[in-house]
């Protein structure tokens, strides 16, 4: 090898040399296409509209296949067995380079790759019109966050590709929002937006590797020069204001030596609050009072937290901002009201698959031994899951309502306001059992899989995570299919839905039975959660009664409706999958 | 007669066409230091799994303090300190917090020996356990496994790998509980100086079957070694009654055998041996012998 960056090249190549012979046969293919089809087929032929129209499905599905590619050569990633991570190839750091080319080398090399197949493209084969100038340097963005997503949360596991997903959402929708007529984001401040994350973040990841070459201590160089910091400390106010008064600095150079100075005073600032965490906090000083105490403690440090900081952080980072750039619009107001409503929902589904392993953070499904050789029994261990899933529950719908509650007393478009109190008003017990009974399904969809997760059965609980995506995918397009694209199918669904409710209430109510049953018959794992189980069965059932008052679907058979919704209530509560959890842990913990 | 802590009969278990442990039986009286060796693979780890509960009995039956494991864990692990080859710690947790959470777990837990065991073991009570070396972790390990002054301490190869002055802290740890208490000390290891040197019941593993279990002294004491040099050079082993393992070739030969009766009677049928040297088997010798291979060169330090 020529020299040591040559190296590293030539080991992102040959990792991944098959998808990069793939990717550049769908470029090559997407050339091919564009010169040898007929000029009337061309985009920018006479006869633009059919030639988009015959290409644009190829174009489409090649681009997107070509743009998965290029980020699944640069995920650049090893599994490291001492830490049960995925993250920074490991074995790199014993190369006589600094952290920084470390660093930099797949970064660069990722942005090349990336903007090198969007150019060829939207620039050559489907020359888009105006120049993506803003997607290409959005595009460069994400693969920098992308990098340091991969890098430096291994700890998060799977769990990365849903942070990576809110990312990417929230970057198409800053590319979306730019084509709104009334919008606040114009395309320069997306630019430069987006050159200042991916400078902050090559910073970041630089910060990260370099420590965790270190074994989690100490800093690069560059972070602990307190020369170049105090420079940097004493320069940052007068930058700040001038990229706040007058934006990108030109020459292009001169801006960019404005964000290098700006993020160095960024990382001198995370090592100061880190230094003084890092002293304050020295962990629990308390002991506890009872094992069980002990243990939910242990499983509220290692899960519980999870879902309540994933929302925050989304609040903070999406639904804030958004909703204060589209306080004029109401309809946009409802909408993101929604989305926050439904994001504690949703996030708990992958995380409560995450949650239902015996460790959040591992891949592994055996329990760990620190766990299994305590002298606690398998009921004492679910139970512990089961509260801290409740308080992680509770916890997070407190944060979503703190923010719409003080969101609405301060920023939100008026007219929504005015609706959603003038809807709530006369209906205030429903909507409070409404939120209780959110509550409790997100606490549902959280302890849900215990029993497949703790069952130390990797097939069983691969299948039920995969099920997820799938039944979202199939659920979408039925949903569409029947509710959007003909009027006449939602009508013949609800007669089909009135024809059908007498055989459906017969078999809610022999279901019903069946759980109650299977509830008694294994009881002697679940006595105590009797109790919280019929509250919460309750709360549902009533939740239900009280809505299907509010939505009149089928007039006919009303209180049959009402049977089926109480005995859907009595089944949202899980039960038989608690005892079996223990059961399942059984298995595992004591291995046949 | 003491009931024994640790009783096992006829347990055997396989792992597909793999038999890990074959018809074991064995008891560990209490009050005993207990050593288990075997070589890589013998089952050592796969008996103490089971001691533990963390693996079912697939055939045979394991008590402990006359309890099962697996239909009792909450009573049984109580009981019990365990400490693993590499100690499965929560790398989040510091030191203190670590103690702390253990120490909920076990009412007998003796807050003034850990702080004397925490100092003699020079681990710092703020420092993650994540930055700590295999040694300390080691250390740390072993702190919280017999913190509680457990009944049992069962120790799964627990200086596997480390270096000689952790090693001798462990050891000297172990020394101490049972000397000072009297309770009771599991441990596996394939270091047999180890074993040797604290021992005084061992058991050895070989391919999943016990092939020899009792005290120390005794399982010293009937076992000889011999070396034998004839007139003429000879292309078979020579014949003594209880051999275990002969080696050697031509005139000289060297026999380990098991056997009580005196040299000269034990070799009558090979009457035209000289008797070169006789004397009482290292544990090493010995471990040879039913092992059939010799052991790495790190083994015999």
């Amino acid at each position: 090898m020529r020299s040591l960056t040559y190296a590293m090249v030539w080991d992102v190549w040959n990792r991944s040399r098959y998808a990069t012979f793939l990717l550049l046969g769908i470029t090559v293919l997407g050339l091919i296409v564009h010169f040898v089809a007929p000029e009337s087929m061309r985009p920018d032929g006479v006869n633009a509209r059919t030639g988009q129209f015959v290409l644009h499905w190829v174009y489409w599905h090649l681009m997107m296949i070509s743009f998965f590619l290029v980020f699944a050569i640069f995920g650049y990633t090893e599994f490291n067995p001492a830490k049960s991570s995925t993250g920074f190839p490991h074995r790199l750091f014993t190369l006589p380079v600094t952290s920084l080319r470390l660093v930099a080398v797949p970064i660069l090399l990722g942005i090349v790759a990336i903007e090198f197949i969007f150019w060829t493209w939207t620039g050559v084969i489907i020359r888009w019109k105006p120049t993506p100038v803003t997607g290409a340097v959005l595009f460069g963005t994400f693969m920098v966050v992308y990098q340091a997503v991969l890098w430096t949360l291994g700890r998060l596991g799977a769990l990365r590709l849903i942070v990576l997903a809110l990312i990417g959402v929230a970057f198409f929708s800053a590319d979306i929002f730019l084509t709104f007529p009334n919008s606040r984001l114009t395309e320069s401040s997306v630019i430069f937006g987006s050159i200042t994350v991916a400078i902050l973040t090559f910073f970041l990841s630089w910060v990260c590797i370099s420590r965790q070459r270190a074994a989690g201590i100490g800093w690069p160089a560059f972070a602990t020069n307190d020369r170049l910091i105090a420079a940097a400390a004493l320069l940052a106010p007068y930058l700040t204001y001038h990229l706040w008064t007058h934006g990108f600095s030109r020459p292009i150079l001169l801006g960019f030596a404005q964000l290098v100075v700006l993020a160095l005073c960024g990382v001198a600032l995370l090592r100061t609050v880190h230094d003084l965490v890092s002293d304050r906090s020295s962990g629990r000083r308390k002991g506890f009072r009872s094992s069980l105490h002990a243990q939910f403690w242990f499983e509220w440090r290692r899960s519980g937290l999870a879902l309540p900081l994933l929302v925050a952080g989304l609040v903070c980072t999406v639904f804030a901002p958004l909703s204060w750039i589209e306080q004029a619009e109401p309809g946009a107001t409802f909408r993101i009201l929604l989305w926050t409503i439904a994001t504690p929902l949703i996030l708990s589904l992958p995380v409560g698959k995450a949650f239902s392993k015996p460790d959040f953070w591992s891949g592994e499904l055996s329990l760990p031994s620190v766990v299994a050789v305590k002298p606690l029994s398998n009921t004492q261990i679910v139970s512990s899951k089961m509260k801290v899933a409740a308080v992680s529950a509770a916890l997070t719908w407190l944060i979503v309502i703190m923010f719409v509650a003080v969101w609405f007393a301060l920023w939100a478009n008026a007219q929504t306001a005015t609706l959603v109190r003038l809807a709530l008003r006369p209906q205030y017990a429903t909507a409070i059992l409404a939120a209780i009974s959110v509550v409790i399904l997100t606490w549902r969809f959280l302890v849900g899989s215990l029993w497949l997760g703790l069952s130390g059965h990797r097939i069983s609980f691969s299948v039920s995570v995969l099920l997820y995506p799938l039944l979202l995918v199939v659920g979408t397009i039925t949903v569409d299919w029947i509710f959007r694209r003909d009027q006449s199918r939602w009508a013949a669904f609800q007669q089909g839905f009135d024809a059908a409710l007498p055989t459906l209430v017969w078999i809610a109510m022999i279901a019903a039975t069946a759980k109650v049953w299977f509830a008694v018959k294994t009881s002697r794992h679940i006595d105590r959660y009797f109790l919280p189980w019929f509250c919460g069965a309750g709360c549902f059932a009533m939740t239900a009664l009280a809505l299907s008052s509010l939505v009149n679907v089928v007039p006919s058979q009303p209180w049959r409706l009402r049977i089926v919704l109480v005995c859907l209530g009595l089944f949202a509560m899980p039960i038989a999958r608690i005892s079996l959890a223990t059961s399942s842990l059984s298995r595992n913990r004591h291995r046949v | 007669m003491h009931e024994p802590v640790i009783s096992i009969s006829n347990l055997t278990r396989r792992f597909g066409a793999k038999t890990a442990l074959n018809e074991v039986t064995l008891n560990v009286p209490a009050g005993s230091v207990f050593g288990l060796v075997g070589e890589n693979g013998a089952g050592k780890s796969t008996l103490i799994k089971h001691i533990l509960g963390l693996w079912r009995a697939e055939s045979g039956k394991v008590r402990v303090f006359n309890l099962d494991p697996v239909a009792d864990p909450v009573s049984v692990l109580g009981r019990i300190g365990y400490l693993s080859e590499q100690p499965d710690l929560p790398d989040w947790m510091r030191v203190h917090e670590f103690l702390r959470y253990t120490q909920a777990f076990y009412p007998k837990w003796d807050a003034n020996y850990v702080e004397e065991l925490r100092q003699q073991f020079a681990l710092d009570p703020n420092a993650r356990i994540r930055v700590l070396s295999k040694g300390q972790r080691a250390k740390l390990g072993l702190l919280a496994a017999q913190a509680h002054r457990p009944d049992l301490l069962l120790l799964d190869e627990p200086s596997s790998g480390l270096d000689p002055i952790v090693r001798n802290d462990i050891l000297t740890a172990v020394i101490r509980t049972v000397t000072d208490e009297g309770r009771t000390v599991f441990f596996s290891s394939h270091l047999l100086e180890e074993i040797e040197r604290v021992s005084d019941h061992i058991a050895m593993l070989h391919r999943g079957k016990l092939v020899l279990c009792g005290a120390l002294d005794d399982v010293k004491a009937h076992h000889r070694r011999i070396t034998l040099r004839f007139d003429k050079p000879r292309s078979e082993a020579p014949r003594v009654s209880g051999t275990v393992m002969v080696t050697g070739a031509g005139r000289n030969w060297t026999v380990i055998c098991n056997s009580s009766v005196p040299t000269r009677q034990a070799i009558a049928v090979d009457r035209d041996a000289e008797i070169v040297d006789e004397g009482a088997a290292s544990l090493n010798e010995i471990f040879i012998a039913y092992a059939g291979e010799p052991l790495p060169a790190t083994s015999m330090a």
